[in-house]
């Protein structure tokens, strides 16, 4: 155990305290830090006038009081209480919500139907982002006319056009862009500890360092210690990624608090349109972990039967295809509605990684699927652990230079018959 | 004491190594020798428990060699297998602690070893900057850092000038003065037979000669006569028992079967002129080494 915590601490050492490593973490956390505070900055130095949107308002009063200035009162509430908005009152006849949501020249309107002292409200918003400031503008006129503010909202969305009713034009693209989004960085921490460990190995066996090595410590010890330190390196590297996101949202709070800009917008967008994010939270954290044991395995043993770093760039390129491939229908299986495939990928280990996390955020499949599909990874797992491991110990100090299938199938054969 | 009993080793059909069996005691250094290919590296890796023999066993104080006790084992492999992007500190710290070593007993041994082979400047450099001779060192160093109580070295002296040699050859004196058990493989013989007690000699895995130094020359009946006077060569290859006479600049070798024919050449040197020697040797290991070789691959 003590052998085996030293070669973690060694793997780990030999990655993490590396000018590379902090050079590169210094980059990538004043990008993040800047990428996603780029709107406030922005803000910071561009005149505020021209941030100012246009919204065309018009404000129906079908109540008892026709004569009560409601349009009047809305618009100039609204007009104080948000500097990026211009409201405009314009006047608009509203014959039916169909004809309303082909027009394009009201962008809000509201209609005060029966008693003005417990009216019902109708909103129509074509976006989101007005629904969201109107109600409070209304109460205050409401409470002035009634002292207590009270009345119904109907608040109306424009129809949905794509396949799923329940989701907006802008939930499906957002939904779409997603598997880009997320799983860019599980790709490239994936892609990193993989090409890591490898390395790693290939290196020790290439300079022959490894029969003194094995000679000191179990092969067992030795694969599993290399794969745990890439395990932690990944965890280590992400929770800094994590750390750089958090800095980024203090950065862009205090950007708020300063200038009134609405820096973690982003992030409440997100939050907001991902109802579940906490269960994608979980499941994408289990799937890349137990993914990237899946990946690390593998390219532990391609390194074990190769014996030079010509040798192992070549066997390894099948198993940075996979990733690729699964990092590709993220993208795209969205983009072309392939509902089928993507849950079908998502029960695949190797694909399963980054694929189903995406299709339980976007609905494709459910909790139980997820599980389900969870614990095939983690079977596949354990059963490569399983066969790899003895096989290590065969190939790792062995220099063999036949084919590689001739290669594989000589120590899978020595390492079962030996057991 | 470290015994080799009965080892067998197969790769299927193939035979690496053929029941081979010897002891090594405490203080005493033993010689493994043998052709490329022979089957000394394999024989050494099936000593550190790399390999499992397919019969027979290795046993190191009455126990198998296996994890629990191999940390009281240095071990030097053939050829030269470091870590080259790492510094001689770090790489020595690496080895050491797998050894279960304390950093700061690693650094004190470090140092002295370092100071002993005359290479201090070179603790803080990476592998890849030193030569191959100080790079030898530094292998030789990783095997020793742990004071090791069996010491197995797979050609130790390869690679290194005859000063660093001495150097190498006075340290492992030092280790069979401290008790220590000594294996190694070379193919300059002439080290072997200088302070090797037991030898076994390889030839495609399967002993060939074994035992006591001494008495392998005794058994190996050919004998070597140096000679400074006005002979006649024609008339001394004639002479009975001799198979081979050399010319050198400052002496002539005869060459004979056993040690009943030297009286005959002694009678026959004693009629000649301006003798200045005639001194009778047994012959050398790499002598007993290339007939014994030669001879076990005539066969094949």
């Amino acid at each position: 155990m003590k052998k085996f915590k030293f070669l973690v601490g060694f793997g780990l050492s030999k990655r993490i305290m590396k000018k590379s490593f902090i050079i590169s973490n210094i980059i990538i956390g004043i990008l993040i830090i800047g990428i996603i505070n780029i709107p406030s900055i922005i803000s910071l130095f561009s005149d505020d006038t021209d941030e100012i949107q246009n919204v065309s308002i018009t404000v129906i009063n079908n109540t008892n009081d026709i004569d009560y200035p409601l349009e009047v009162n809305i618009v100039q509430i609204l007009n104080q209480s948000y500097e990026q908005y211009s409201f405009e009152d314009t006047d608009y006849t509203f014959t039916d919500e169909s004809s309303f949501w082909e027009q394009e020249e009201i962008d809000v309107l509201i209609i005060f139907n029966e008693d003005l002292k417990q009216p019902n409200v109708e909103i129509y918003a074509s976006d989101e982002e007005y629904r969201s400031i109107l109600i409070s503008p209304i109460q205050l006129v409401l409470y002035d006319y009634q002292d207590i503010g009270y009345a119904n909202y109907d608040l109306k969305t424009p129809p949905s056009t794509g396949d799923d009713p329940g989701m907006s034009e802008a939930d499906k693209m957002f939904m779409d862009g997603i598997g880009s989004l997320l799983f860019l960085p599980v790709f490239f921490l994936v892609i990193m500890a993989t090409q890591f460990l490898g390395v790693d190995i290939i290196e020790e066996k290439s300079s022959k360092a490894i029969e003194t090595i094995i000679a000191s410590v179990p092969a067992k010890t030795h694969f599993l210690s290399k794969i745990t330190a890439s395990i932690s390196f990944l965890l280590i590297q992400s929770s800094i990624l994590i750390g750089f996101g958090i800095l980024a949202i203090l950065v862009s709070k205090v950007f708020e608090s300063s200038s009134q800009t609405e820096g973690i917008s982003l992030f409440s967008e997100f939050a907001n349109r991902i109802p579940n994010w906490e269960g994608l939270l979980i499941f994408s954290l289990l799937f890349m972990f137990f993914g990237t044991l899946l990946f690390l395995t593998l390219a532990a043993f391609l390194a074990a039967i190769s014996t030079t770093q010509e040798d192992y760039q070549q066997f390894q390129a099948p198993l940075i295809f996979l990733l690729l491939g699964s990092y590709y229908l993220t993208i795209f299986l969205p983009l072309l509605n392939a509902d089928g495939l993507l849950r079908v990928f998502s029960f695949i280990p190797f694909f399963s990684m980054m694929i189903a996390p995406l299709a339980y955020v976007t609905g494709t499949i459910g909790l139980v699927s997820i599980m389900i599909s969870l614990s095939l990874t983690i079977i596949t797992v354990l059963f490569v652990l399983y066969v790899i491991a003895p096989v290590y110990r065969v190939a790792i100090l062995s220099y063999d230079h036949t084919k590689f299938f001739k290669r594989i199938k000589f120590y899978m054969k020595k390492a079962f018959t030996k057991r | 004491m470290l015994e080799v009993n009965n080892v067998v080793l197969k790769y299927d059909d193939f035979v690496a190594v053929k029941d081979l069996s010897f002891t090594i005691k405490p203080g005493e250094i033993f010689g493994l020798l043998g052709t490329n290919g022979a089957g000394k590296t394999t024989t050494f890796r099936v000593i550190m428990g790399l390999l499992d023999p397919s019969e027979g066993e290795v046993l190191y104080n009455g126990e198998r060699v296996g994890y629990h006790n191999v940390d009281e084992i240095g071990y030097m492999i053939e050829e030269r297998s470091l870590l080259t992007k790492i510094t001689v500190k770090e790489l020595l710290l690496y080895f050491g602690q797998l050894k279960s070593m304390e950093k700061d007993l690693i650094i004190k041994r470090l140092d002295f070893w370092l100071d002993y082979f005359n290479i201090t400047e070179y603790k803080n450099k990476k592998i890849k900057e030193l030569s191959k001779g100080n790079q030898q060192k530094i292998q030789f160093i990783s095997a020793i850092i742990n004071d090791p109580k069996l010491l197995v070295l797979d050609e130790p002296f390869s690679g290194l000038d005859p000063i660093n040699t001495e150097l190498f050859v006075k340290t492992i004196r030092k280790f069979q003065e401290e008790g220590k058990m000594i294996v190694f493989s070379s193919h300059q013989l002439d080290h072997v037979e200088s302070f090797c007690e037991q030898i076994v000699v390889l030839e495609k895995g399967e002993a060939i000669i074994q035992g006591d130094i001494k008495q392998v020359k005794q058994d190996f009946k050919k004998m070597t006569i140096n000679i400074n006077a006005e002979v006649d060569i024609k008339t001394l290859e004639t002479l009975p028992g001799v198979y081979n006479v050399i010319q050198n600049t400052n002496k002539i070798s005869v060459k004979i079967n056993s040690d009943d024919y030297i009286k005959g050449i002694f009678d026959y040197v004693k009629t000649c002129d301006n003798v200045t020697l005639f001194d009778v040797e047994q012959a050398s290991l790499s002598e007993i080494f290339i007939e014994k070789v030669g001879g076990s691959r005539e066969k094949i």
